[in-house]
C-alpha cells in the first residue's frame, strides 16, 4: 500500500472526502443570497479546517504526532485482524449489495415480495441455513412486520412501484 | 410541580400506554441482550412506530426501551461473558466468574436488584433537579440558543475519549446535512439539488436508522458468528439469595447510585464510566479487594447500581438542554423532536407532562424488566445463540419497513441505506457517529438561533457576548475544547478504552 508522509495513503480518504464534500458544499452555497449562505460558509468553512487538521494529524511527521496526540490520542489504526478494518473489502461490499438489493426490491416490487424473497435468499444462499429454517424465516418475518405495521399500526405496506406504488 | 408529577404518572396508567411501555420493555430486553445493538439501534428501529403515537405514548415506549436496556445486557454479561453494551462489561468481572462457579442465578438476582434500586434513585435525583433546570428558561435567548447547540457539540465531541478532532469533524459534517432543504428564515431551498424529496430537509427518522440499525447491521454481517457457541453457559440457579445479598450491601448500592447520578448528569458521559467508577471504588472501599474480579457478588451489584441511576440523571442535560448523555439519549432526542418536542430550556415548561411521564416510565421499566429478567432470565440468554446471519436479513426487513412508514416515502428506505453505508465507514474508519445525530437534530434549531441573533444584533456578532449568560456558555466552549486535549496529554487514553459515547 501506497504511503504518504509515512501514513497509509487510505488513511487520508475519510479526510479527504470530507474536505471534497465541504468543498462543493461551499461551491454551491456561494450560489445563494448573503442571508441565505451566511451560516452554510460558517460550517463549511470550519469543516473544511478540521477536515485538514484531520489530514495533518495522520501524518508521521513531528506536526502530525503533536496534533494526534493533542486532538485524536486513540485513532491509531486497527491492528490487523481487529475490527472492520481487518476484514476483506469484497466482504463488507457484498455486505451493502446484499442490503441495496433489498431497498431496490422494495421499490420494485414492494414490501409483501420483497421482505420473504429477500430474508429466504439472505439466510439461505448468504447464510448457508437449511431450506425449513428459511422458510420459516421468510413467513415470520413478514407476519411479525404485517402485524406490526399493517395491523396495529394500520399502515399499508409498500405494493411496488411495479404494483401501482408511488 | 406536584400535579405535573401526579399527570405525569396517571398519563402512564392507561391501558394504551402500558401496553406500549411493555412492548418498549421488551424489545429493550431483547436488544439489550444482543451486544452491538443496545438502546440506541432499538430506538432507531423504533421511531417510525412512534410516528402514529400520541407524543406521551411515544415517550413510554421510549421510556419502556430506555429503563430494560440494561437488565438484557446484564443477563448476558452474567450468563456469557458478552455485555450488552459497554457499560455491562464491568458487569462481567464478577458476573461471569459467579456464573463460573454455578451461581449465575445468584448473580442475576443481584443485578437485578441493584438495577431497579439505582433506577428509583436516579428518578429521585430527577425529580429533585428539574424543577431548579426550569428557571433556566427565563435566562435563554436566540444568542443563548445558539450557543448552547454549539456546546452540546463541543462537549459531545470532548467526550469521545482521545477522538475530539474526529467528533467535531463529523459534527460539522452533521450541520452540512442539517443545512439541506428549505431554509424557514430566508425563503431559499438549498443544497437540495433538484430533488423534490429533499426540500423538506434530509428526514430524520430514516437517517437515524440507517446510521445505527444498517450500520450495525452491516458490521454484525461482515464480522459475522454468533454471540456465544455455548448452549450449557446458559444456566439459572437460586436467584432470591442475590436479591438478598444486594440489600445486605446496601451501602455499595448507594455509592453505586450516586456516582451513577453524578456522572450520568454530565453531558457525554457514557455509562461505561459510571459502570467502571462505581466498580473500582467500590473495590477500593473493600476490605477483601483480592476477591474482585473472582466473582464478588459487589462487583455485581455496584456496576448494575451505577447503570440504571445514570439513565435517570443523563434526562436532565438532556431534556433542559438538548445534549445528549450518549447515543440513546441523542436517538431518543430525535424521538422528541419527531412529536414536536424541542429539547432545551423551553421544553421544560411546555412538556412537563410529556417529562413526568418519561421519568415515571423510565423507573417502571428498570423495576419491572428486572423482574422479568430474572423470570426469562435463560431465554434471554439463548438469544445470543441466534446466527447473525438469520437475524441480520430479519433487522434490516424491519429497519427499511419502518423506515418507509415514517411518511410513506420510497426515498426514506434509499436515504436509510445511504446513512447505512454512511454509518458503516464511520465505524471502519472509527469516526463517532454521536455528534453527527447531535448536528442533525439541533441544526436547524441552531441556524434559526443564529439569524434571529444577527437579527437581533444588526448584524453584529458581538451579540454573542452582550449577555453574562452568552460569555458564560462561551467560556464552557472555550473550557470543553482545552480540557481534552490536557487530560490527553496529562492522562494518555489506551485505544479500546473508549467511554459508551465513545463507541457511537
Amino acid at each position: 500500500m501506497a504511503r504518504v508522509f509515512g501514513t497509509e495513503i487510505t488513511d487520508y480518504l475519510p479526510a479527504t472526502a470530507a474536505t471534497t464534500v465541504a468543498a462543493v458544499y461551499l461551491g454551491a452555497a456561494y450560489q445563494y443570497s448573503p442571508e441565505a449562505r451566511a451560516t452554510p460558509l460558517l460550517i463549511g468553512w470550519t469543516v473544511v479546517a478540521l477536515a485538514m487538521l484531520d489530514i495533518a494529524s495522520r501524518t508521521q511527521t513531528g506536526l502530525g504526532r503533536r496534533l494526534a496526540g493533542w486532538l485524536n490520542p486513540v485513532t491509531t489504526r486497527p491492528r490487523h485482524g481487529e475490527g472492520p478494518a481487518g476484514y476483506p473489502i469484497g466482504r463488507q461490499i457484498v455486505a451493502m449489495i446484499w442490503i441495496a438489493g433489498f431497498v431496490t426490491g422494495f421499490a420494485l416490487i414492494g414490501a409483501t415480495y420483497a421482505i420473504p424473497l429477500y430474508v429466504f435468499a439472505a439466510t439461505r444462499w448468504r447464510g448457508g441455513r437449511p431450506y425449513l429454517v428459511c422458510l420459516i424465516s421468510a413467513a415470520g418475518t413478514l407476519a411479525g412486520i404485517w402485524f406490526l405495521f399493517g395491523w396495529l399500526l394500520r399502515l399499508e405496506l409498500y405494493p411496488g412501484l411495479l404494483f401501482g406504488g408511488g | 410541580m406536584l400535579d405535573a408529577w401526579v399527570a405525569g404518572v396517571e398519563g402512564l396508567l392507561q391501558v394504551r400506554e402500558l401496553t406500549f411501555l411493555s412492548l418498549g420493555m421488551g424489545i429493550g430486553l431483547i436488544f439489550g441482550a444482543l451486544p452491538g445493538l443496545g438502546g440506541a439501534t432499538a430506538l432507531a428501529l423504533l421511531m417510525p412506530l412512534t410516528y402514529g403515537l400520541e407524543p406521551f405514548t411515544a415517550v413510554a415506549l421510549a421510556g419502556g426501551v430506555m429503563g430494560a436496556v440494561p437488565m438484557g445486557g446484564s443477563l448476558t454479561a452474567i450468563l456469557l461473558n458478552a455485555p450488552g453494551s459497554a457499560p455491562n462489561a464491568a458487569t462481567c468481572l464478577d458476573g461471569y466468574p459467579l456464573a463460573q462457579q454455578g451461581k449465575a442465578g445468584y448473580a442475576i438476582g443481584a443485578a437485578a436488584t441493584a438495577n431497579s434500586l439505582g433506577g428509583i434513585i436516579g428518578t429521585v435525583s430527577v425529580l429533585a433537579v428539574l424543577p431548579m433546570a426550569k428557571q433556566l428558561v427565563l435566562l435563554f435567548g436566540p444568542p443563548e440558543f445558539f450557543l448552547l447547540s454549539i456546546l452540546a457539540l463541543v462537549t459531545v465531541a470532548g467526550s469521545l475519549s482521545g477522538r475530539m478532532l474526529r467528533g467535531l469533524l463529523t459534527g460539522g459534517i452533521g450541520l452540512m446535512i442539517a443545512t439541506v432543504g428549505y431554509d424557514s428564515v430566508t425563503g431559499t431551498t438549498r443544497f437540495a439539488g433538484g430533488i423534490e424529496y429533499l426540500w423538506d430537509g434530509v428526514h430524520l427518522v430514516p437517517a437515524l436508522i440507517g446510521l445505527f440499525a444498517v450500520a450495525e447491521m452491516i458490521n454484525l454481517s461482515v464480522t459475522g458468528g454468533t454471540v456465544s457457541k455455548d448452549l450449557r453457559a446458559v444456566k439459572i440457579t437460586s436467584m432470591m439469595s442475590g436479591v438478598k445479598a444486594t440489600f445486605q450491601h446496601w451501602r455499595t448500592v448507594l455509592r453505586g447510585s450516586i456516582i451513577g447520578t453524578l456522572v450520568g448528569a454530565i453531558p457525554g458521559e457514557g455509562g461505561t464510566v459510571a459502570a467502571f467508577l462505581s466498580y473500582s471504588m467500590t473495590m477500593q472501599a473493600s476490605d477483601d479487594p483480592e476477591s474482585f474480579g473472582k466473582g464478588n457478588i459487589q462487583g455485581v451489584i455496584a456496576p448494575e447500581a451505577a447503570i440504571n441511576a445514570k439513565d435517570g440523571s443523563a434526562l436532565i442535560p438532556t431534556i433542559a438542554f438538548g445534549i445528549p448523555s450518549g447515543a440513546e439519549m441523542a436517538v431518543f432526542l430525535g424521538i422528541l423532536v419527531l412529536h414536536g418536542m424541542q429539547p432545551g430550556p423551553l421544553m421544560l415548561a411546555q412538556n412537563q407532562n410529556e417529562i413526568y411521564g418519561l421519568v415515571w416510565a423510565l423507573t417502571g421499566s428498570c423495576i419491572l424488566a428486572s423482574i422479568i429478567g430474572i423470570v426469562l432470565a435463560r431465554p434471554l440468554g439463548l438469544i445470543t445463540l441466534v446466527d447473525s446471519r438469520i437475524f441480520v436479513p430479519i433487522i434490516i426487513a424491519v429497519a427499511m419497513t419502518g423506515s418507509y412508514a415514517v411518511d410513506r416515502s420510497i426515498e426514506n428506505p434509499i436515504l436509510t441505506l445511504a446513512f447505512g453505508i454512511l454509518g458503516y465507514v464511520m465505524i471502519r474508519y472509527d469516526y463517532p457517529r454521536l455528534t453527527i445525530v447531535i448536528a442533525l437534530v439541533l441544526g436547524a434549531t441552531a441556524e434559526r438561533n443564529f439569524h434571529q441573533s444577527m437579527m437581533i444584533g444588526d448584524g453584529s456578532w458581538w451579540i454573542f457576548t452582550s449577555r453574562w449568560m452568552c460569555l458564560g456558555l462561551i467560556a464552557a466552549i472555550v473550557l470543553f475544547l482545552v480540557l481534552p486535549p490536557l487530560r490527553a496529554r496529562l492522562f494518555p487514553p489506551r485505544r479500546g478504552t473508549g467511554a459508551s459515547a465513545g463507541k457511537a
